[in-house]
């Protein structure tokens, strides 16, 4: 499965055993995006939020 | 056979590792993004979850606040909301650490950057200076001198967030270059690893590169890891220790432990026994 880089518009190649939620990297600009799964198994990449400061174990 | 959600925000290699595990010992389990769905407060009969929730989120404000919102609507919350909120909160948790007896570091709090100096002037230097909220070593500072306090605290000052103007000091332990991490699920220490700083670095967090070691600890330390556990209302629970002159401190405890680098100092799985302390807690 392919997606593209909303900032650089590199294609970024998710992993066909990608779930909900899976983190993907741009390789080209290091963008981090989050795997959406559309009903019918379609692909979308939404940007991953950045760390906050209340994030941890 | 029960039913699972695990939910999370942002998913990590511990969550699908424990999916895994409950799936190949029979039971339903599914991974929820909590950023995808939303709740009505006003009825229980709307929420689409599994009767067990697995509350796995890394923002502790999500994992607390969704723990309470689906325990209201009725589903078994592992860990419980009282749990997450008293080990997101490092005050809190010394609280609940010192009432119960459980040795650990001496800590000072204040409310103003006049109160922070009488502390200091009173107990001395080095301190260190902890955020109440936040993980992975992430805005722990070590004061050695008054520079680096008075640094410090005015950069503390500047970030726009109360909390961070509530002054949380430990002392500075002298201890060997690592301290200890328990992985707890109710009554069973799942595993127990030495965590060594890594070259350069006195914290240490495996998010900053230290490493762990397995060891089998004493019966004296699996009753102060159970100790601590209870003390903050129990449950899947990480316990963070400190070997020091004064015998072993708690720091620390995380209701969303992570064990990666504890799973690489063993040779069986955590999340097996993470999945199966599950299903021994689940509403069947």
């Amino acid at each position: 499965m392919e997606a593209r880089c909303s900032y650089c518009d590199c294609i970024i190649q998710v992993p066909s055993d990608a779930v909900e939620g899976e983190l993907v990297k741009c390789m080209d600009c290091g963008t981090l995006y989050e795997v959406r799964i559309c009903n019918g198994g379609s692909v979308t990449l939404t940007e991953a939020e950045e760390v906050e400061e209340d994030w941890g174990e | 056979m029960a039913s699972f959600s695990v939910l999370f925000d942002r998913l990590r290699w511990e969550e699908k590792e424990i999916l895994n595990s409950l799936q190949k010992i029979g039971q339903k389990a599914e991974l929820v993004d909590v950023k995808s769905i939303s709740f009505s407060l006003d009825c229980r009969e709307d929420c689409a979850l599994s009767d067990n929730v697995f509350v796995r989120c890394l923002s502790h404000y999500r994992s607390w606040l969704s723990a309470e919102i689906l325990r209201a609507k009725g589903k078994y919350v592992i860990n419980r909301p009282e749990v997450i909120s008293v080990c997101m909160n490092k005050l809190l948790t010394t609280i609940a650490l010192v009432k119960e007896g459980v040795p650990t570091p001496k800590t000072y709090v204040s409310f103003s950057t006049d109160s922070a100096e009488e502390i200091k002037e009173k107990v001395g230097l080095p301190l260190v200076i902890k955020p109440l909220v936040g993980s992975w070593g992430r805005l722990i500072s070590l004061a050695r001198d008054n520079s680096s306090f008075k640094s410090i605290i005015e950069l503390r000052e500047a970030i726009n967030d109360p909390l961070e103007h509530i002054y949380y000091f430990q002392e500075f332990v002298r201890r060997p270059p690592r301290d200890i991490r328990a992985i707890v699920a109710g009554e069973e220490i799942v595993a127990c690893v030495y965590r060594y700083s890594p070259p350069g670095e006195w914290k240490t967090n495996v998010a900053r590169g230290g490493f762990s070691v397995q060891f089998k600890p004493s019966e004296a330390l699996q009753e102060l890891i159970h100790r601590s556990a209870d003390a903050v209302g129990g449950g899947l629970l990480g316990v963070d220790m400190m070997e020091s002159e004064r015998g072993y401190l708690v720091h620390e405890l995380n209701s969303n432990v992570e064990f990666r680098g504890a799973q690489s100092a063993v040779n069986f799985s955590i999340a097996d026994k993470i999945a199966s302390y599950l299903v021994r807690e689940a509403r069947k």
